[in-house]
């Protein structure tokens, strides 16, 4: 190949980069292609480098036999010594040279083999975080749970095909009374994240089982994690074991966003505060536990950041004084109600935009 | 997210990291502070001032480079550090942070890594308190 460009190429043809410089950027009309006589190009798609290429390799030939706009940005890594071939000299070189030809129908074969490669590598995962997400569905309640004198409603919704928020609803038979609600949220996205928050589920229940109080549960679950895991993921947990008969919650926090009390007779709303770090960064943490009484006609709302962190196209967040406007104003005759209408402001901020984080929101009503 | 670095030296040399973004991807950071680290870095103070958001990713890069830095010293066990975060007496003196934005900030404080990462709103301060 080299040859047949020199053979139609002179000196004054070849011309030097220095490292850095862009030969041409996607999208960009196709005018010529390029032959790499020394140094080292990237090419590179939406930001992400695909290909390195050498001494003796082309790009750019794409444009010339389609006639379509780049399909990649290409960039010198180093200073590098390039022949530019435009369309005349390349239909020339086409027609005198069928071993021309033939070598850029092979460079244009190579690529297409590995986007097809990549392309099966791609459905291959997307297949994967399919079966992932539908583990980690089966691991949500199905339900919320029925009790006298209360109500209870959930929403969750996957940033990508999995995510890692979780929630649960626990009752131990020894303690009929107790309900503890779960609301926790894994660093990060996709299959390791389910996988992690799959194990922090066992873990909390297990504990919550064997009847330890919000705080023991988060104090051995964070230990389990610290033993148990070499993920360098970490969970934050809200635990809430409310006593179904008084109203009594006792909580425990490690880290997650704090729920909202609004209590019926002060019309007010509240932040639940509690001291804890996150699971998985210490051993021997110290999470502090509480109490609160709720009352009848109060609602608690548990959640994670992909509510107050939302974020519309403009990059505004959500933000916990939108949460508690919405909450403020919304007239709730139910804990149903609550969630569809905190879930309905959270979607008419973000519009269309897509969502970084994973949505879940816990909704108790005491009635 | 871009991640500048810059040299200081107070009591200590320090080694800054300006970071400009959203901090919702850990690799960047952790690439970044691994290299630093193994070129001879002891304290690190991470420039927040032009970070608009910090996700649970961009917590574990912190935590990452909490751990990294931590020294193996009986005053940086888990122990010490947890009864020292309980009484208020312990903050890394190897990580600190600058300047972080309203809701960076509400990360930091959800998450607890503010009971054990200082934060400072004076970048000179901030270097000046590295010992």
């Amino acid at each position: 190949m080299i040859e047949d460009i020199s053979r139609i190429t002179g000196v004054e043809d070849v011309r030097t980069y220095a490292g850095g410089e862009i030969i041409f950027e996607e999208g960009q009309p196709g005018e010529s292609m390029y032959l790499v006589l020394s140094g080292e190009v990237e090419v590179s798609v939406q930001g992400r480098i695909i290909d390195t290429l050498e001494p003796g390799s082309i790009f750019g030939e794409m444009a010339l036999v389609d006639n379509r706009p780049r399909s990649a940005t290409v960039k010198t890594s180093t200073e590098s010594r390039l022949v530019p071939v435009d369309y005349q000299r390349f239909t020339r070189l086409v027609k005198q040279s069928p071993d021309f030809a033939l070598q850029v129908m092979g460079t244009m074969s190579v690529r297409l083999r590995r986007l097809l490669e990549e392309e099966v590598q791609r459905q291959r995962m997307e297949e994967e975080l399919k079966i992932g997400r539908e583990i980690q569905l089966s691991l949500l309640p199905s339900e919320v749970p029925v009790v006298p004198g209360w109500e209870f409603a959930s929403f969750y919704r996957a940033a990508r095909e999995v995510g890692g928020d979780l929630y649960d609803f626990i009752k131990t038979p020894d303690a009929p009374d107790q309900m503890t609600v779960v609301i926790a949220d894994v660093t990060g996205k996709g299959v390791p994240a389910a996988l992690f928050m799959a194990y922090g589920r066992t873990a909390i229940r297990a504990e919550v089982m064997n009847g330890r109080s919000p705080a023991d549960t988060l104090q051995r679950t964070n230990r389990m994690i610290l033993m148990d895991t070499q993920s360098p993921l970490l969970m934050s947990a809200f635990l809430a074991s409310i006593n179904l008969k008084d109203g009594r919650m006792t909580y425990a926090c490690a880290g997650h966003d704090r729920p909202l009390w609004v209590e019926a007779d002060r019309k007010e709303v509240s932040v639940i505060e509690g001291k804890g770090i996150v699971l998985g960064v210490f051993d021997g943490v110290i999470i502090e536990e509480n109490t609160v009484d709720i009352n009848r006609g109060d609602f608690v709302i548990f959640y994670t950041d992909g509510v107050t962190e939302a974020r519309r196209d403009d990059f505004e967040f959500f933000e916990m004084e939108r949460l508690v406007q919405t909450v403020v104003s919304a007239q709730c005759s139910s804990a149903r109600e609550m969630v569809n209408i905190i879930v309905g402001a959270v979607e008419s901020f973000t519009g269309t935009t897509p969502q970084a984080d994973d949505l879940t929101l816990v909704v108790a009503r005491r009635i | 997210m871009e991640i500048t670095i810059s040299n200081e030296l107070g009591h200590v040399p320090v080694t800054v990291f300006h970071l400009s973004g959203d901090l919702s991807d850990d690799e960047p950071l952790n690439t970044k502070v691994t290299s630093q680290y193994d070129a001879g870095m002891q304290h690190a103070l991470l420039d927040l001032s032009s970070v608009a958001y910090i996700s649970s990713a961009g917590l574990r890069a912190l935590h990452n480079t909490f751990t990294l830095l931590r020294g193996d010293g009986p005053e940086e066990s888990d122990e010490s550090i947890t009864k020292g975060i309980a009484r208020g007496t312990y903050t890394s003196p190897y990580l600190k942070l600058y300047k972080p934005s309203k809701e960076a900030k509400k990360s930091l404080h959800v998450s607890g890594y503010d009971m054990f990462l200082e934060i400072y709103d004076k970048y000179y301060e901030a270097i000046a308190s590295f010992r």
